[in-house]
This record gives C-alpha cells, sequence and structure tokens, in this order.
C-alpha cells in the first residue's frame, strides 16, 4: 500500500510543479457559477418555472453539480490509454505495481488536491450569495459525502472501462466526446436529470454529479436503495473493468513486440 | 530450474496492412494481415550468461523480450525463467527482473517533471528496499555511471544520454538477477555508448546476472557478450559463439550506390537492388578495385560504404 501512497504524494507535487497552471484552474468554477446565478435570478424574477426547482435549489444544484463535475475524474487520464498503445505499459506489468492501481492513486491525489483548491475559491462565493444557498446539516453532509464516493468511484470505472478498450479498438478519444455528452446530460452536470423525461431517471450515469448533489442539498429519497444501487453498479461496472483487464492484456500486442 | 528455458515458443498478431489508394477507400474497408512475430523458437539462457539479441527490425527481438518479462502472452509455447512463468508475473518473479528500453521509460512516465531521486523513492517501495540498502545502492550506481548531479535534476532537463542512466540506475535499484535490456544505447553518442556498454559488462560480471541485450546494429556484435542469437521474421538463424559471426565479416563491407536514374549498365556480377540503391558486399582488399569501377559509372550521386548488412549475413550463415 505504500507504494500507492508515495505515487499519490507524487502526483500532488506534480500539480504543484505548475503554479499558474494550479491557481487558474482553481478558479474556473467561479465563472460559470456567476452566470447561472445571474441567469436564474432573471428568469425567476420573471414568473419562470423549471420543474420542482426555486431560485435557492437550482442555485444550490449549480453549485454542488459543477463542484463536483470539476473533481470526479469521469474520464480517468489519458495516458492510460497512450500508455497502452506505446507500449509503455510494460513498465508498469513487469514490476510488482499495478498499472490499474497506479492510475487510481494518481487520479487520487490530484482530486484530494483539487478538491480543496476548487473549494476555497468558493467560500467568498458561497458567502455573498448565502441567501440562496441551502448550507447542508451534518446528515446531508453525510450523505452527500457517502454518495460522493460512489460517485467517484463508479466515474474511475467508467473512465478506465473506456481507455482499456484501447486494447481491443485503439485510442478512444473518438467516443471521448460522446462519453462527455452522456455523462453532462444524464449524469447532469448540464441540468438535474429530475427534469429529463422518467427513463434518465434510473440510468447509473446520474450517480456520477446529480445524486450526490441531491445528497448534499438533503434532497433525495429511498437513501438505502439508491445506496445498493450505488454499490451495485460498483460492483457489476468493475467486473466488466475486470474482464476487459486481464482479456485485453491476452490479447495484448504493441508496436515493437 | 535455473536459467531461461524457451520452447517451442510462437507469437503472431494483426497488423493492419498498409495499401496505397485513396482515403476514403482505406477509411471505410480496412485489410489486416496476420504477422509471425515468434515462430517456433527454442533456446536455453544459463544464469549468469551476457547473451547478445540481434537481428534487423521486425525480427521479433522486443516481441520476445516482452514475452521473457511477462508482459505479453505467447501463443503457444513455453517460457520458464527459474520455473516462473512470466505471463503469470508472481510477486516473486517480478521481484528478479527489470525490462528496460533505452526511449522512454518507467520514470519518464512517472515523474517526468520531478528529479529522479522522487522516482527511485517510488521504486524504492515498489521493490521494498530498506533505506539503508537503497542509499548504498543509489551510491553504488552514481559512482560507477557518473551519475550523482543527476538524479535530483528534473527529468525533463536531462539530455537522452543523462535520462538513459538515469532511468538505468531506477531499472536496476532492486539488483536484479534477469536483466532484460532493449537497445538500451539507442540514440546515444559513441561515448555514452561505450560507456554503458562497459557497464553491462561490469554488472554481468559483479552481480552474476543474466543479461540479454538486444540490437539492430551489427557493429554491436563486439559488445554484446560471447555468445549471439541472430534472430530473422522471428526465427533463430544462428544461436552460438560471437566470433563465428565475427570471423564472417571482418574482412567485408557493404556499398550502397544510389544513382540518379535507373540502368542496366552496372559493372558487377553480384548486387542486390533496395530502395532504389546498388548494395555490394565485398571483401576489404576489393574496395580499390569496387570504387574504381563505381567511378566509371556516370549516373553515380552518392555512395556509402557500411558495416555489413543483416541480410548480407544472413545468406552468408545460410551458406554453412
Amino acid at each position: 500500500m505504500r507504494k500507492y501512497i508515495k505515487t499519490m504524494l507524487i502526483e500532488i507535487k506534480l500539480v504543484f510543479n505548475y503554479r499558474f497552471s494550479v491557481m487558474w484552474n482553481s478558479t474556473m468554477l467561479v465563472v460559470p457559477l456567476l452566470g447561472y446565478t445571474f441567469l436564474f435570478k432573471k428568469l425567476f424574477s420573471q414568473d419562470f418555472s423549471f420543474g420542482d426547482y426555486e431560485l435557492n435549489t437550482i442555485f444550490t444544484y449549480y453549485f454542488w453539480a459543477l463542484f463536483l463535475y470539476t473533481i470526479v475524474p469521469a474520464y480517468a487520464w489519458s495516458d492510460m490509454a497512450d500508455n497502452i498503445e506505446s507500449g509503455s505499459i510494460c513498465y508498469f506489468l513487469s514490476k510488482p505495481y499495478s498499472f490499474l492501481l497506479h492510475y487510481y492513486f494518481q487520479i487520487l491525489g490530484a482530486s484530494i488536491l483539487w478538491i480543496i483548491l476548487n473549494f476555497l475559491p468558493l467560500i467568498p462565493f458561497i458567502l455573498f450569495f448565502h441567501k440562496l444557498f441551502i448550507f447542508p446539516n451534518l446528515k446531508d453532509l453525510l450523505i452527500g459525502i457517502l454518495f460522493f464516493i460512489i460517485s467517484y468511484n463508479l466515474a474511475l470505472i467508467f473512465g478506465f472501462i473506456l481507455q482499456l478498450t484501447t486494447f481491443y479498438i485503439g485510442k478512444p478519444y473518438g467516443y471521448f466526446s460522446i462519453y462527455g455528452w452522456i455523462i453532462g446530460l444524464l449524469g447532469g452536470e448540464i441540468i438535474p436529470v429530475d427534469i429529463l423525461p422518467k427513463f434518465f431517471n434510473h440510468l447509473p450515469f446520474r450517480f456520477l454529479y446529480f445524486i450526490p448533489s441531491k445528497g448534499f442539498m438533503g434532497k433525495l429519497e429511498n437513501i438505502h436503495i439508491l445506496i445498493l444501487e450505488g454499490f451495485l453498479y460498483i460492483i457489476i461496472f468493475g467486473f466488466i473493468l475486470y474482464l476487459l483487464w486481464k482479456n485485453g492484456l491476452k490479447k495484448y500486442t504493441t508496436f515493437g513486440g | 530450474m535455473e536459467g531461461i528455458n524457451v520452447c517451442d515458443l510462437y507469437k503472431s498478431y494483426k497488423a493492419e496492412k498498409v495499401k496505397e489508394g485513396s482515403f476514403f477507400k482505406n477509411f471505410f474497408k480496412r485489410e489486416y494481415e496476420i504477422v509471425k512475430a515468434i515462430d517456433g523458437i527454442n533456446f536455453n539462457v544459463k544464469k549468469g550468461e551476457m547473451v547478445g539479441l540481434i537481428g534487423p527490425n521486425g525480427a521479433g527481438k522486443t516481441t520476445l523480450l516482452k514475452m521473457l518479462s511477462g508482459v505479453l502472452y505467447p501463443d503457444k509455447g513455453e517460457i520458464r525463467i527459474d520455473g516462473f512463468i512470466p505471463f503469470r508475473r508472481d510477486r516473486k518473479f517480478l521481484e528478479n527482473i527489470t525490462f528496460f528500453t533505452g526511449q522512454r521509460s518507467f520514470l519518464s512516465i512517472i515523474v517526468w517533471d520531478l528529479a529522479a531521486i522522487e522516482g527511485y523513492e517510488l521504486l524504492r517501495d515498489i521493490y521494498r528496499i530498506d533505506r539503508k540498502t537503497f542509499k548504498e545502492r543509489i551510491d553504488y550506481f552514481t559512482d560507477i555511471l557518473n551519475a550523482s548531479d543527476l538524479i535530483n535534476k528534473p527529468l525533463r532537463k536531462l539530455s537522452l544520454g543523462e535520462r538513459t542512466k538515469v532511468e538505468l540506475i531506477g531499472s536496476l535499484l532492486h539488483f536484479p538477477e534477469y536483466v532484460l535490456l532493449d537497445e538500451p544505447t539507442i540514440g546515444l553518442d559513441i561515448v555514452s555508448q561505450k560507456n554503458l556498454w562497459d557497464f553491462f559488462k561490469h554488472y554481468n560480471q559483479e552481480r552474476k546476472a543474466t543479461l540479454i541485450i538486444t540490437s539492430h546494429y551489427i557493429r554491436d556484435i563486439e559488445e554484446l557478450g560471447k555468445r549471439v542469437i541472430l534472430l530473422n521474421k522471428g526465427k533463430i538463424i544462428y544461436d552460438g559463439e560471437r566470433d563465428e559471426i565475427r570471423e564472417k565479416i571482418q574482412y567485408k563491407k557493404t556499398i550502397k550506390i544510389e544513382l540518379s536514374e535507373e540502368t542496366k549498365d552496372i559493372p558487377f556480377e553480384e548486387y542486390d537492388y533496395e530502395d532504389g540503391k546498388i548494395i555490394l558486399n565485398v571483401e576489404n582488399n576489393e574496395i580499390n578495385e569496387t570504387l574504381k569501377k563505381i567511378a566509371s559509372m556516370k549516373n553515380v550521386i552518392d555512395i556509402e560504404i557500411t558495416e555489413p548488412s543483416f541480410e548480407f549475413i544472413i545468406r552468408e550463415l545460410y551458406k554453412v
């Protein structure tokens, strides 16, 4: 386990190596949030209706959904596919060191950093718009965190599955954008999933942003069933990932061998 | 069962056929062919032996090394290294081998923007090396390779030669008994190449380690150890003493003649034609006379005298 903790620490160092990039990225959430805030303030002042949402609930929803969008690693890491295609995966496979766990902990290291760095600039934002923001109580906060953990792991599994398809069909960049559309729309980043037709409310993608956001807002029903469903998706997609990995390695060939 | 034992090994893969033709036709319909990368080979390597694995590009050298290191599964046949089956990747097996290439390697992927020492710390945890031994080994390698100043600089700021040194230290930190080196000196200048060849010999002798080193340069034959395996199109063409190959090539040169236009008026009886160039394989004592004949040709625009080509050596070996 120590080797993977070291991987996390290396990733944190690597992120901090580019100070200006860190500073710029950590403020990137404030601009779209401000945009949404002024848009919905204007709309709701004109007898506007948006599902069951009021101004404060939609404001709080987008706050959480966009925040989660920046920290949930839905694409995993693009150089994973590069390393498979170029053959650099060999340096991992010839060591007592897991390729998948390397990326899991590398991404986790970066995520921990981004959770902190992305949240800090949001504090003055929340304080400024405190009348619109629904502050979570302790129970909602814990429920939100639990669903965030499910979301995080599910997103990584989705991302890994996407990257591992490189074993079978080459680099998956062609359908990265399709996947981006799917998770943006069906995950709840573009609009809340409960605005969409009922069918879309039963897909696993809603666990990425929609359900954790609702969890932080204290607006979830049947929480036990949702927790069970979330873990079930992790097991099912985790198993698919396992099969892709095992079979991918068996049929693996690469440039220069 | 100690050492490396390879028995009736096969590996093939599907490769896209490179076709000339319209972009759209190729976009919608692609054709593939099965390439036999390794085609039924057998060999054994004793523990502590240093073996050179040579062959032209596409001979199957890298595929073979990757199968030995457990990265690729064979289609058929068996490999055992100290009794371990490589592709099962038992921890004990992985702790005892290293796979190194002269191009991008592990540290460049992990710590490109950081110093190599950060990557070494990770490798220390991967191979469970205690702090004292780790320090001793770093000193040992940096001393031999003259790399003390390099390991604290970001990798991206090192030259290729410097980076090869720090990458090599990383791949040997766990003192592996089996060292698989794929074109380790590629891209390096002559002095750096010489230093690395000396280092490999030193490591082989001092650690009693088994080294398999690939190269597609016939000139490297002098450095690759006493035993040479020559691979061509996935088959072993030759497995034996380096000196025997050396004897066949030491008094020979390959002359490549580039012509401005094709001609039938070529004053040589035996020659090959490759990429628009005439290829001649001549004895050293025939070079003068050959050059005179070339000078008499009208449309010569370039000539190049090199070591004998693999194709020539392979033909010579088949004569035996």
